[in-house]
């Protein structure tokens, strides 16, 4: 296996942006002096969950589903509860430790387990990290039920990077002014990477800066993981006993192998926090190129993929009052060959009937008290070829306990 | 400053540019998937497969062809094709039994009891290997050299002796002239062992069976199978009973191969039907894998059979050896079998070289009717009444 350090991927434009411009740094990096305990908990209530194969699993056709890209269930869940402890020294060293569940999975795990350092370095503020986390190429990867206006994860997030990207690794990022560039390498644990640890490794450049009132927040990213033996866990993994498969049931075991590459670009705008009425928009895209093949225990199937997801956001509110709509969507182009293609598209739900999965979600959000949020949510839900709507009533509460 | 800003948004627009052309694409649409074949499921002959079933391997040297699956039809049931006259293909494998004969042991044209039970020939296309316990023997036409000229024990009894002779008869037979010549027609003399042999694989392997009510429910017929029976269907896939890891897929056998598939697995299982003297042994007539390797942890290891139709082909087991299906339940719920007296006394459930899977279960008397009303579900009547697998000199 060829093994290729990302940097040298790097267009020469996004570096030549990062040059030309001032020191900068955020992302999860505690920036306070001092210890902060904060807690949070999103509970929601749906009328209906998302629809499932006959055996349970959640697939999105067309989609080789991993990571932990759960579905929403019907009734009472749990979307997350975390514990959150962050530590900075006065000398720039920190730490955090996350602990939560989330997407409606029974148990706990530890999130965030990381450490680093800032230096200060003349014009360039380096920050060095390491340790389980988020990735940060984008913002999105990094937030859950309770940080979002919306309760479900992106539907982009959940098949292309199977909910979430957090695992074991070391970042590098560099501020300059409004500029930041980042440099990711993990142990290559987790989707879209698995399997048997091989390459995970991401870069991205991020804009963040305010103009006449407007926070603007954008960035292009780019992800490659390398995968042998990659198979869907969602339903035997340890600790995630999600309801909706039966203990008794015996799923279909398959595997991929091979290399995923991943490029990405958002947009955040953020504006009229002056006044009472403030409103937010934002883009989010996601290309995705895959070349491979899927097996199980007798086939195989050469696989290439040519994906592109995204979703459009908007949100207009007053006062604690915020309504939003969010659309996303799905455009899948998968190639299988060989003599077992038909049946393993089938099997691993690569088999995609020319349908873009799709997903129109509304919210009202009411900040009630400052630690506490209703949301009423209307959901379309095209991800299947059949649509259903369901509408959720949830409550979101977050306190910093120290 | 105006200079500066322009830069500023010059530099977002970077950023903004591939997220617009990107939103757009998106917002297009156009969703596909392509699969290529690469022609593997290209096929001349009509092999009533339900949707969702792979074809069976085609042997490059023998294809497939209705003019070749006709004529041997019309030689898999005739006894002239056997060195006393007296027996064919068929005189084990009976239609109405799914092609198997009802005895403990098959018994051969001159009296020769078989160590073995007479396999069904249901889909005998996809097995990976043939006969209970011989991982070599990877085609049905290599396979048939064992019934037609085997001296151990004597099947149909052709030899040195008699060869010429059962040709003759063969030729002597009007119909025959006309289903060779269509059958094999760049020949010009077709009359013989090899074409014989050729043509009864090509009927062999043309008796597919996939209308069970099983398959019926496979393909949204939801009230093809009974409450009963889809209880019986999650007991026979739960990890607690373990059945499918033997018979599995779509043709209840682990020992399966199609065009499908890659990487081919010729498993063979111990079930701990005997344990001779708790050394593992088996009684020394039928010693399974072990016979073809001398390897001691192949003793006891025989090809897991399909299931479909296996209400059909009582007795049980590669001896016969156990009656009905629910003698053949309590004793996997038993994880093997005591053979208390005798001389092949021993505790089959502590073979050492027994399989992991084979580990017993509890199971009630309702889920035992379950299970085996599941197992009834596989049975495909339209097999065993079908004028195309029938005796046409009737």
């Amino acid at each position: 296996m060829i093994r290729t350090f990302p940097l040298c991927r790097v267009p020469g434009t996004l570096l030549a942006c990062l040059l030309s411009v001032n020191g900068y740094g955020h992302g999860e990096t505690p920036m306070e002096v001092g210890t902060l305990v904060s807690a949070a908990v999103s509970v929601t209530w749906r009328d209906d969950g998302m629809l499932l194969q006959d055996d349970g699993r959640w697939l999105i056709p067309g989609v080789l589903m991993g990571g932990e890209a759960y579905p929403v269930d019907a009734g009472v869940t749990v979307d997350e509860a975390r514990l959150d402890l962050a530590h900075r020294t006065a000398e720039r060293v920190f730490g955090r430790l996350q602990i939560a569940s989330h997407d409606g999975v029974s148990d706990a795990e530890i999130h965030h387990a990381y450490g680093g350092l800032q230096l200060d370095t003349g014009p360039v503020l380096t920050t060095l990290a390491a340790g389980r986390m988020a990735a940060a190429m984008t913002p999105a990867n990094g937030e859950h039920a309770s940080d979002r206006l919306f309760s479900e994860t992106p539907l982009p997030l959940q098949a292309f990077l199977g909910s979430q990207l957090n695992d074991d690794g070391a970042r590098v990022s560099l501020g300059l002014g409004a500029w930041q560039l980042g440099l990711e390498a993990w142990r290559g644990d987790r989707f879209p990477a698995a399997g048997e640890g091989e390459d995970l490794n991401d870069v991205y450049l991020h804009y963040r800066d305010g103009w006449n009132g407007v926070q603007v927040f954008a960035g292009i990213w780019w992800l490659q993981a390398d995968a042998v033996n990659r198979s869907d866990t969602r339903y035997s993994a340890d600790g995630h006993d999600h309801g909706s498969v039966s203990q008794s049931t015996t799923l279909p075991e398959y595997w991929f192998d091979g290399r995923t590459e991943i490029g990405g670009a958002f947009l955040r705008l953020d504006g009229g926090h002056a006044s009472h009425w403030h409103w937010a928009l934002e883009a989010q895209y996601l290309q995705v190129s895959i070349e491979g093949s899927v097996r199980d225990s007798t086939r195989l199937a050469p696989w290439s993929a040519e994906d592109n997801g995204g979703w459009l956001q908007a949100s207009l509110g007053h006062g604690a009052h915020t309504l939003g709509l969010r659309w996303e969507r799905l455009v899948l182009e998968n190639h299988l060959s060989g003599a077992a293609a038909g049946a393993l598209a089938d099997l691993t739900g690569l088999y995609n009937p020319d349908h873009d999965p799709e997903r129109i979600s509304a919210v009202y959000h009411w900040q009630v008290q400052p630690g506490l949020a209703l949301r009423l949510e209307a959901v379309d839900d095209a991800i299947q070829t059949e649509s259903i709507q369901r509408v959720a009533v949830g409550l979101v509460w977050q306190a910093e306990l120290l | 400053m105006r200079c500066a800003g322009a830069l500023r948004r010059s530099r977002l627009w970077t950023l903004l540019y591939p997220l617009l052309c990107s939103v757009m694409l998106v917002a297009c649409g156009g969703s596909e998937t392509y699969l290529d074949d690469e022609a593997a499921n290209k096929t001349a002959f009509d092999w009533a497969l339900r949707e969702g079933v792979p074809l069976p391997l085609e042997p490059a040297a023998n294809p497939m062809s209705e003019t070749k699956f006709q004529l041997g039809r019309h030689l898999f049931y005739d006894a002239r094709l056997s060195g006393n006259g007296t027996q064919s293909c068929s005189s084990c494998h009976h239609q109405d039994k799914a092609f198997t004969d009802g005895l403990v042991v098959s018994v051969g044209s001159t009296g020769d009891s078989h160590p073995r039970n007479a396999q069904t020939l249901t889909n005998v296309a996809y097995n990976a290997t043939y006969t209970w316990a011989n991982p070599a023997l990877i085609t049905i036409e290599a396979q048939m050299h064992t019934p037609l000229f085997s001296e151990q024990p004597v099947e149909q009894g052709i030899d040195d002796s008699n060869q010429d002779a059962v040709l003759q008869r063969i030729l002597d037979e009007p119909r025959y002239e006309a289903l060779f010549a269509e059958a094999f027609p760049a020949q010009g003399s077709p009359v013989s062992f090899a074409n014989i042999i050729d043509a009864i694989a090509v009927f062999v392997r043309g008796m597919t069976s996939f209308n069970a009510p099983f398959d019926r429910y496979q393909l949204g017929q939801r009230s093809a199978l009974s409450a009963s029976a889809l209880r019986g269907q999650e007991l026979f896939f739960s990890e607690a009973l373990e059945c499918f890891h033997c018979h599995g897929g779509y043709n209840f056998s682990d020992s399966t191969v199609d065009r499908t598939i890659a990487f081919v697995e010729r498993p063979f299982h111990n079930t701990g039907l005997y344990n001779i003297g708790g050394s593992g042994d088996f009684p020394p007539d039928n010693q399974g894998v072990f016979e073809a390797t001398g390897d001691p942890s192949d003793m006891g290891k025989f090809r897991a059979p399909t299931l479909r139709n296996i209400t059909l082909t009582a007795p049980y087991m590669h001896d016969g050896s156990i009656d009905t299906l629910e003698a053949v339940v309590e004793f996997y719920a038993a994880g093997g079998r005591n053979v208390e007296s005798g001389p092949y006394a021993g505790d089959g459930r502590t073979n050492p070289f027994k399989d992991s899977f084979v580990s017993g279960f509890a199971i009630t008397a309702q889920q035992q009717a379950d299970l085996i009303a599941f197992l009834h579900s596989l049975t495909d009547e339209s097999f065993v009444t079908s004028p195309r697998f029938s005796n046409p000199w009737e």
